[in-house]
């Protein structure tokens, strides 16, 4: 990083990171979680999913992109390397319903609920009176 | 900055009151040039709108919640020759060839 005031005089409009684009973000639907994260560049075999009880892991495994090809990298605002994400999710998933779409580097990934076991009760009426 | 390059024509009414991010970014050095790569996450081709101007080149982009927007400047003197862009994934490879300084034979006269 000390090579960085050389090179933002070569190249001046590099600032580093935007705070205010949120990675990733979890929403609760009617019948399902969803959970949306930012992998830009990131393809099919980079990404694996798994849900281990309440608790859903991505992992990411880049290939690495400082040296590929005749290409140097002079420097980088991106997150290198292999990231594992973990999101503790509220009880009562159905393991059965989940899917992992990624599409224009955003993977998304529903995990269903199941659905809560309704009892009806049922309410009697009598005529006595109450003691 | 040139004055085009500062207009606001490319913006979309309704995404006006939306603050643009800056996206992050990544640069290599290449024989002959550079190429910058840029997070565009969800973004697709039709969003994507790459400017170039001079020395300049601009990226452009709005998806239904992000206004992206950032340029980057070739060092002093060089102006950009040719700009490969391509989007995958959500990742903008920009590739930047730098034209060289015109340059002028005097021709030199015996007095």
């Amino acid at each position: 990083m000390f090579l960085l005031p050389h090179l933002l005089s070569q190249f001046t409009d590099f600032k580093v990171v935007n705070p205010t684009v949120r990675e990733s973000e979890v929403v609760n639907k009617t019948n399902s979680y969803a959970i949306t994260i930012k992998l830009p560049g990131a393809q099919q075999e980079d990404v694996q999913v798994e849900l281990n009880e309440d608790v859903l892991s991505v992992e990411l495994t880049p290939k690495p992109a400082d040296e590929v090809g005749d290409r140097s990298l002079l420097w980088s605002e991106f997150e290198t390397g292999a990231q594992t994400f973990h999101y503790r999710l509220p009880r009562g998933l159905n393991h059965e319903q989940i899917s992992a779409t990624l599409n224009h580097g955003v993977l998304t990934i529903e995990v269903g609920k199941l659905e809560a076991q309704k009892r009806v009760i049922n309410v009697n009426q009598t005529s006595e009176a109450v003691a | 900055m040139n004055e085009t390059i500062k207009s606001k024509e490319y913006t979309n009414s309704k995404m006006d009151n939306i603050k643009p991010v800056q996206p992050k970014a990544r640069l290599y050095r290449i024989e002959g040039g550079w190429v910058v790569e840029v997070a565009l996450p969800g973004v697709t081709q039709d969003q994507l709108k790459v400017e170039v101007e001079g020395p300049v080149v601009r990226l452009l982009a709005e998806d239904e919640r992000h206004r992206y927007e950032r340029s980057f400047r070739l060092p002093r003197g060089q102006e950009l020759d040719e700009v490969e862009a391509s989007l995958e994934a959500g990742l903008l490879t920009l590739k930047l060839t730098p034209r060289l300084p015109h340059r002028r034979q005097i021709e030199v006269r015996s007095a």
